[in-house]
């Protein structure tokens, strides 16, 4: 067997050493034979011919000797793979444009499927990840610790953010994350130095914290990147107090991310609260749970909602979601629907170089001729074009892997933020194994292509016409139907693109419900100890916005624990009703706690009735301003000013109308969103903390510096500036999702399209190539070059329109998927397909103009001396 | 002129060289040589195609190569049997007469 294997390598890699021993050996017996002869008295001729009869063609044993290596295909293989090399050097115009537009499919699909990948298709790295599932409402500690004997195991986070001092008597801002003791356990999250929570930092301390800001516990773990950060990665802080804090009892090994809206904390803290049921309507947890080990979705969520009803607060439920899934909902239909156009588009790539191909082979069809007649069989002969097929496809890949590199660098520089896990993205071995996928699938089609071709060479054919019409003649079928599916497949990416345009100037034109020209916006953060009263923190936060006013070139100021598109509303999702809408359980609400001001700072339109006063803080005033789309739910064609609504907190609080503004868009620009409910802050407001917003004159921008030297000087070191930001700001970031969908559409689409030009192209000048004789007959029996070229535009016209037609019945049925990414615009809309469609034979209709001219420039005297 | 040498069975060339190389080593030629003599001029075999089938019981490691001298001081390759060869070649014997024998006791007895 090594015997065996030691010959086959010498064989094939010492080949001419091999090749000239086979020589020797041959010459050495020919000569002693002939030797032979001649002693027998034979003339040396005649010894010679003798000598050739005994022994057999020379040729014929070499070749069977070689056949008795056992290393025949190999070889085969390895002198096609030198020819196909030798053809490229010999057209290397050719090679390059079929390697780079295979390196074009493969690198900008293999950059999007990295991104797919690392956001969509990778598991949560969590310890039992498919079985985690999310509460859709947040949760008091009450109702953690009920719910927890429906799961296997269920932990609890609250994650805010927190000023915390510095040894130096500076400040710095953290994101600091209560848990539940068992939280790393369940998570699987590895400890790199110090211990784990346990039970016992978890038991209730003798004197209870006030609700807010949360306990902070007795004892906390450091994420291992802030460790690094803060403390240089110097373990000696293990054990010790942090300033103001709890004790530091471990650090978590690099890289564990909570992968929750809210962030991932610097700073976990043990959740010491217990059963804290006197407090059951500070719904303030976000819960983990871990459906049982066989349990499906459905029975975890009869479970919780058997205990749920033990409650006995009316139409309060609680939902589970998968976590994976909910995590990756927002995004999901955009990387889908990019993922489809970069396949697509590595569709396209690889019918143009198909295309590219036949049309060389038709060119070549004299030389497959000869070789045909030569006795080469058609496995030969295919397996020389695969040579060539696997060489292109083979670097081709490699240039697109090197493509894709850049590709997902360039990618992550412009996606917009709300992508989560975003920084994982990278070319892993998935990635390479979607690129050498995706190659090996493109060589085996151009193979299975060429080798159908090779097949059926008409030997006669090919000779006798010299290899030019007739060549060209074969496979026209064949390359029209490749033209035809490559128009039909970028018309599809071009009506994608075209509904993200007009989504993208819908979005433009959308008036979110407040004028972001002109204001400033910011987050000042502080500690809340010592502002439980109302009275302390309105006096507090009511001395701060007069200072603000006071900055020369500011006109107004209002403040909220929320402002639009800048993190999350305070309660989301929160069911209300009316007096003579009780049942309604599916009426859900978003809930923002505004001082007065507000509305007048951000320019939201007042409908009916009016705004908050500083008088509606005062204590035991429960009212209310309502957006329009609640107004219209709950009260419509009537006046709602004056009318009581109820929200439940989770028990019904009622709230009597004072006021319907125009709606806000909250969350994202494109979506409508939830209906409103504002609330003031002597009644819902918590802390000191606040999102501030300042109406200026001029550029606000420039009052950032005037406006955190004037809080520092008000409150030193107790509030912290952060999230500085104009308006403008933040609705251009919250535009860059579709943007940034529009804008990589816009740049597949456009490749696409050109690609399909470029076929058009190349199949249209080839019919004018093979069709010359008869144009010159044409013309010379009167046809004018007009006539000529109307032919030939017509052709390539008549190529799109079949594409077209069939991109269209596609485009009907995939933009549907796109639905969630469209506003203001339907998936099937009409304009969008006529204005795509005049486009595309407008591409047409140039990529024919060359050959046309072509084709009408031609002289019929040439032309027909040609035949 | 017809010719009444035997044209060998398929398969048997193989015997025929390992056996021939059962004495000692020989290069190509003089393994040719060898068959002429030992059957008596009685079967035919193409000169060339012993080359084929040397290279094969290489490769098959029955056989091994070498360059040497000959008497006449000339270079060429020597083929000799390995330890695998011999035993191929007491295995191959062996089949052969059972097979020649069988042949035969039907030839009879038909």
């Amino acid at each position: 067997m090594l015997s065996d294997l030691r010959y086959r390598v010498r064989a094939l890699f010492r080949r001419n050493a091999v090749e000239a021993e086979l020589d020797d050996e041959l010459r050495f017996h020919l000569e002693r034979q002939t030797e032979q002869y001649r002693q027998a008295g034979m003339s040396p001729e005649e010894a010679r011919r003798r000598t050739r009869l005994a022994f057999g063609g020379p040729e014929q044993i070499r070749e069977e000797c070689r056949d008795a290596r056992g290393t025949r295909r190999l070889e085969d293989c390895m002198q096609d793979l030198r020819y196909a090399l030798r053809m490229m050097r010999k057209a290397p115009g050719f090679a390059v444009a079929a390697m780079a537009t295979i390196a074009l499919g493969i690198g900008v699909s293999t950059a999007m499927f990295s991104v797919t990948n690392a956001v969509l298709l990778r598991p949560l790295p969590y310890k039992n990840q498919g079985r985690l599932v999310l509460t859709d409402t947040l949760l008091s500690n009450a109702d953690y610790w009920d719910l927890k004997s429906a799961f296997e195991d269920m932990s609890a986070t609250m994650v805010y953010r927190a000023i915390v001092p510095r040894e130096d008597g500076s400040a710095e801002r953290v994101s600091k994350g209560q848990v539940t003791t068992n939280f790393f356990g369940m998570m699987g999250a590895k400890i790199a130095f110090g211990r784990d929570f346990t039970d016992a930092d978890g038991r209730p301390p003798a004197r209870m914290e006030p609700l807010f800001p949360p306990a902070d516990g007795a004892v906390a773990i450091l994420s291992y990147e802030y460790f690094e950060r803060r403390y240089g990665g110097n373990t000696a802080v293990l054990g010790h107090e942090m300033l103001g804090g709890p004790k530091i009892v471990g650090v978590l090994a690099p890289g564990f991310k909570l992968l929750l809206p809210a962030g991932s904390p610097d700073i976990w803290i043990a959740n010491n609260r217990g059963y804290d049921a006197p407090n059951r309507g500070e719904l303030m947890l976000q819960a983990i749970g871990a459906v049982r080990d066989g349990t499906t979705l459905e029975q975890a969520q009869a479970q919780v909602d058997s205990v749920v009803a033990g409650w006995r607060i009316p139409r309060f439920r609680v939902g589970l979601k998968p976590w994976h899934k909910t995590l990756t909902a927002e995004v999901r239909p955009a990387l889908v629907a990019l993922m489809g156009s970069v396949i697509f588009l590595l569709l396209i790539a690889c019918a143009n170089v198909a295309n590219l191909l036949l049309v060389r082979a038709s060119t070549r069809g004299r030389e497959l001729g000869i070789r045909a007649a030569l006795g080469a069989g058609w496995q030969r002969i295919a397996g020389q074009l695969l040579a060539e097929a696997l060489l292109l496809v083979g670097f081709g890949t490699l240039m697109g892997v090197g493509l894709a590199w850049v590709g997902v660098r360039t990618l992550l520089i412009f996606a917009p933020s709300n992508v989560p896990r975003l920084e994982s993205v990278g070319i892993d071995w998935r990635v390479l194994a979607f690129a050498a996928l995706a190659g090996l699938l493109e060589c085996a089609a151009l193979a299975a292509l060429l080798a159908w071709r090779a097949a059926r060479p008409d030997i006669m054919d090919a000779l006798r016409h010299g290899g030019h019409a007739g060549g060209l003649g074969t496979g026209r079928v064949l390359r029209d139907g490749v033209v035809v599916a490559e128009v039909a497949l970028s018309f599809v990416l071009l009506i994608g693109s075209g509904l993200m345009f007009r989504s993208f100037l819908a979005l433009r034109s959308v008036h979110p419900g407040y004028d972001s020209h002109g204001l400033l916006t910011f987050l000042a953060v502080g500690d809340a100890r010592g502002f439980q009263q109302p009275q302390r923190r309105l006096a507090f936060l009511g001395e701060l916005e007069d200072r603000l006013r006071a900055i020369p070139g500011v006109e107004s100021v209002g403040a909220s624990l929320a402002l639009p598109l800048a993190g999350r509303p305070l309660m989301s999702g929160l069911q209300w009703g009316h007096e003579n809408a009780r049942a309604n359980a599916e009426w859900r609400a978003d809930l923002s706690t505004v001082l007065p001001g507000y509305f007048e700072t951000l320019r939201t339109r007042v409908i009916e009735g009016r705004t908050f006063t500083g008088n509606d803080n005062a204590s035991g005033r429960n009212v209310a301003v309502i957006d329009e789309f609640l107004a219209a739910k709950a009260f419509p064609h009537q006046s709602a000013i004056g009318k009581r609504i109820f929200v439940n907190l989770p028990n019904a609080v009622w709230l009597e109308v004072i006021g319907v503004v125009a709606h806000e868009r909250q969350a994202t620009l494109a979506d409508a969103g939830r209906e409103q409910i504002y609330l003031t802050d002597g009644f819902f407001g918590i802390g000191i903390s606040r999102h501030w917003a300042l109406r200026t004159a001029g550029d606000p921008a420039k009052y950032g510096d005037a406006v955190r030297a004037e809080v520092a000087k008000f409150a030193p070191g107790r509030l912290a500036v952060t999230e500085m930001r104009t308006m403008d700001a933040t609705v251009d970031r919250a535009e860059s999702g579709t943007r940034f969908q529009f804008l990589l559409m816009g740049v597949f689409a456009a490749i696409a399209a050109l690609l399909a030009a470029v076929g058009l192209y190349g199949v249209l000048s080839s019919v004018v190539r093979q069709r010359t004789p008869e144009i010159g007959v044409r013309m010379a029996l009167g046809a004018t070059p007009a006539g000529i070229f109307k032919m030939m535009v017509g052709r390539g016209l008549l190529l799109s329109a079949v594409g077209v037609a069939g991109g269209s019945m596609a485009a009907l049925a995939l933009t549907r998927a796109m639905s969630s990414m469209l506003v203001g615009v339907t998936a099937t809309d009409p304009a969008t397909f006529a204005a795509m469609i005049g486009l595309f034979f407008a591409i047409a209709a140039a990529a024919s103009w060359a050959p046309a001219r072509r084709a009408a420039g031609l002289d019929p005297n040439t032309t027909l001396r040609m035949e | 002129m017809a010719d009444e040498r035997l044209e060998l069975p398929q398969g048997t060339l193989d015997l025929l060289i390992l056996k021939s190389l059962g004495l000692e080593p020989l290069h190509g030629w003089a393994i040719s040589e060898r068959l002429q003599q030992i059957s008596r001029n009685a079967l035919q075999v193409q000169q060339g195609s012993l080359y084929p089938a040397l290279h094969r019981l290489e490769r098959r490691g029955w056989i091994a190569a070498r360059w040497a001298t000959t008497e006449n001081n000339r270079r060429a390759k020597y083929y000799e049997l390995t330890r695998q060869g011999r035993k191929q070649l007491a295995a191959e014997t062996l089949a052969w007469r059972k097979l020649a024998t069988a042949v035969e006791h039907v030839l009879e007895i038909c």
